[in-house]
């Protein structure tokens, strides 16, 4: 009787199966963050040398690959220890692959933390006040193909990561539907609008990651001429000179820029404009209904953990500075560096917006928002800029206050200090960071940049889980 | 938008207006209003109007729940504007003929100094101001010379 060895041409049982895979290291490993580890893979006769493709299950990512080796390389933070796989798949025959486990652990960075710098943004010769930045690292999703981009603003108002096309090298393929790309437009109140296709990536923010996320690229030219439900009556900032930022990461109160309007289970007759469209070459750009899951995203609901809100952390600063600093922190009560403590919860309408009392007026529309870059709110009495349009020029320092109130009843008293705009910028000319920096706003208060120095600016998101206790999103807290 | 205290609720008329404005669903800021009788006029949203002391405000929600309100003087002048909901109108329409200087005035505060604030274009002839944040955006714009005596600019919004 002839014994049959599976896959082999004969030979004795003490012979290994062609393309069994071995590694080196071949026992399980333990690495630090942001710690390398080089992995080497054998095949057993490998006639052909065509070696191995590798792959990861879990965070960190591989580089230097080639068909016999790869490194692997832990992320830089993890919120708690995690282990990944790396799988060697012999290419000669696919039925034979090894793993190596590794468990990477936590301590030094903290996964959930990203720096903030109040820097005057990425825009050389162009000062941005208040703008506070950070680096957004982007992958093609499943792949360890990424690229770090810095000079992000991040925008506690907004919902879901856009960036200049220009500024990512990365191949992101667009979403579609039918034989159409879909493009996204969005206005804001400094009278712009952005304009750009959607294309999935996963986006690294610090440790945490979120797969898959629908992101904007921002472009001018996309191929699609702009429709003019988009650009009319808006000022196209879809430029890094106009933008002021390579970026802007909205991690606001909202789980998609859009939501319910622009779904089609929303029953509307027609997709609403300037928001979502389907672009192609025979029929131009249609406004088009997007789903939920495919519309722009806050990256933040997308995290495995650490995903229900921000925690935004600026230095305190009286006064002006070149730069300020702070952190931005993933997650509400999930770490032991986001627990609420003592902050006053103030639950939000369902337009996200709470009540400031001021000047005996109650504006129903007021906001907490990380992307204005002073506070603005009406006041006919003070003074407003001749040069630097859009600030407040009053002749001598103002000492104010306000009291903002929750739909929950809480209330606060917030204490401001309002100076002359035009001598701030005159006398600080390298400055990008200004505590008493304001302006006119029409119908409500907008508590921008200068309301986050010195304190912990909590933004719960709509639909995620709250720490207990805690009412339900969205709500600010501070 | 809050409501107007003064304005009883049996003032809310549903009025069917064939306007001297160019073919969009309001009036631009600026042009004349004129009312009247008989035939339905298709519109994209219904159309409510309030009287209040002699200016009457046409109020339109579209589909996608923006609300726009003209600001009606008794001459029949649209001397106000306002809009509110999750998307902003299109301003070119809303400011008809003002639209351009609206347009340089942008272009002059954010050339100013770099950085995203509100809108508030303050010139002698135009008003233009906005607030908000994604999703929930409101504003304004009126002709300060066409306002109507004892008409309060905090009651246009």
């Amino acid at each position: 009787m002839i014994l049959l060895i599976a896959g082999c041409g004969g030979g004795s049982s003490s012979q290994r199966i062609v393309g069994s895979v071995t590694l080196s290291p071949s026992t399980a490993q333990t690495l630090a963050v942001s710690q390398s580890l080089p992995i080497t893979a054998t095949v057993a006769n490998d006639a052909s040398g065509s070696g191995v493709s590798w792959t990861l299950t879990g965070v960190g990512s591989l580089s230097d690959v080639t068909t016999t080796s790869v490194t692997y390389t832990a992320p830089s933070a993890v919120s708690s220890s995690q282990t990944v796989t790396v799988r060697a798949t012999s290419k000669a025959n696919p039925a034979a692959s090894a793993t190596l486990q590794i468990t990477v652990t936590s301590g030094g960075a903290q996964a959930n933390v990203l720096s903030l710098s109040v820097n005057g943004g990425p825009v050389p010769g162009q000062l941005y006040a208040n703008g506070a930045f950070a680096n957004v690292t982007l992958c093609v999703p499943g792949t360890s193909n990424c690229q770090t981009i810095g000079g992000v603003l991040v925008d506690t108002g907004s919902f879901g990561l856009r960036l200049l096309k220009s500024a990512v090298t990365l191949p992101l393929a667009p979403l579609t539907s039918g034989g159409s790309t879909i493009n996204n437009c969005v206005q804001f109140v400094d009278g712009s609008f952005l304009w750009g296709q959607v294309a999935a990536a996963d986006v690294h923010l610090a440790g945490e990651q979120a797969s898959s996320v629908s992101v904007q690229l921002i472009a001018d030219p996309t191929g699609f001429a702009i429709p003019t439900s988009c650009a009319a009556g808006g000022s196209n900032n879809n430029s890094l000179a106009a933008l002021g930022a390579n970026g802007i990461l909205g991690v606001g109160t909202e789980a998609q820029d859009c939501g319910p309007a622009c779904d089609s289970s929303s029953g509307r007759p027609t997709p609403p404009v300037p928001a979502y469209y389907n672009c192609s070459t025979s029929g131009g750009c249609q406004p088009a209904f997007v789903s939920l899951a495919e519309q722009i995203t806050n990256p933040v609901v997308k995290f495995p953990v650490d995903n229900n809100g921000v925690l935004v952390q600026m230095q305190s600063l009286s006064g002006t500075a070149t730069t300020a600093s702070g952190n931005l922190i993933f997650g509400i009560g999930t770490q032991a560096n986001n627990a609420l403590g003592s902050a006053t919860i103030q639950t939000l309408n369902n337009v996200d917006n709470f009540t400031t009392a001021f000047n005996s007026r109650t504006l129903t529309s007021s906001f907490v928002d990380s992307g204005s870059n002073g506070l603005f709110f009406p006041d006919s009495a003070i003074a407003t800029c001749t040069t630097a349009s859009g600030f407040f020029c009053p002749p001598s320092t103002l000492h104010l206050t306000a009291v903002n109130h929750g739909q929950n009843g809480t209330q606060t008293n917030i204490s401001f200090t309002v100076d002359n705009a035009q001598n701030l910028f005159n006398s600080n000319p390298s400055a990008a960071a200004f505590s008493t920096l304001a302006g006119p706003m029409s119908g409500g208060f907008d508590w921008g940049l200068p309301f986050f120095y010195g304190r912990n600016v909590f933004t719960s998101i709509r639909g995620q889980t709250m720490p207990s206790g805690a009412p339900a999103a969205p709500w600010w807290a501070y | 938008m809050a409501s107007y205290p003064t304005v009883p609720r049996s003032a809310y008329v549903l009025v069917l207006l064939s306007l001297i404005c160019p073919a969009f669903a309001w009036c631009a800021l600026g042009d004349t209003v004129s009312s009247v009788e008989a035939d339905r006029v298709q519109m994209r949203g219904a159309v409510r109007v309030q009287q209040v002391n002699g200016i009457s405000v046409h109020e339109i929600s579209d589909d996608h729940g923006t609300q726009v309100r003209e600001f009606v003087s008794p001459q029949g002048s649209v001397f106000a504007v306002a809009w509110q909901g999750q998307f902003i109108p299109d301003l070119q329409q809303v400011l008809g003929k003002y639209f351009d200087q609206y347009s340089e005035a942008v272009r002059a505060q954010k050339a100013s100094y770099v950085g995203r604030r509100p809108i508030n274009i303050q010139l002698p002839g135009l008003v233009v101001q906005m607030t908000g944040h994604m999703r929930a955006y409101s504003g304004r714009a009126y002709l300060p010379a066409m306002v109507p005596t004892g008409v309060a600019l905090d009651s246009i919004h």
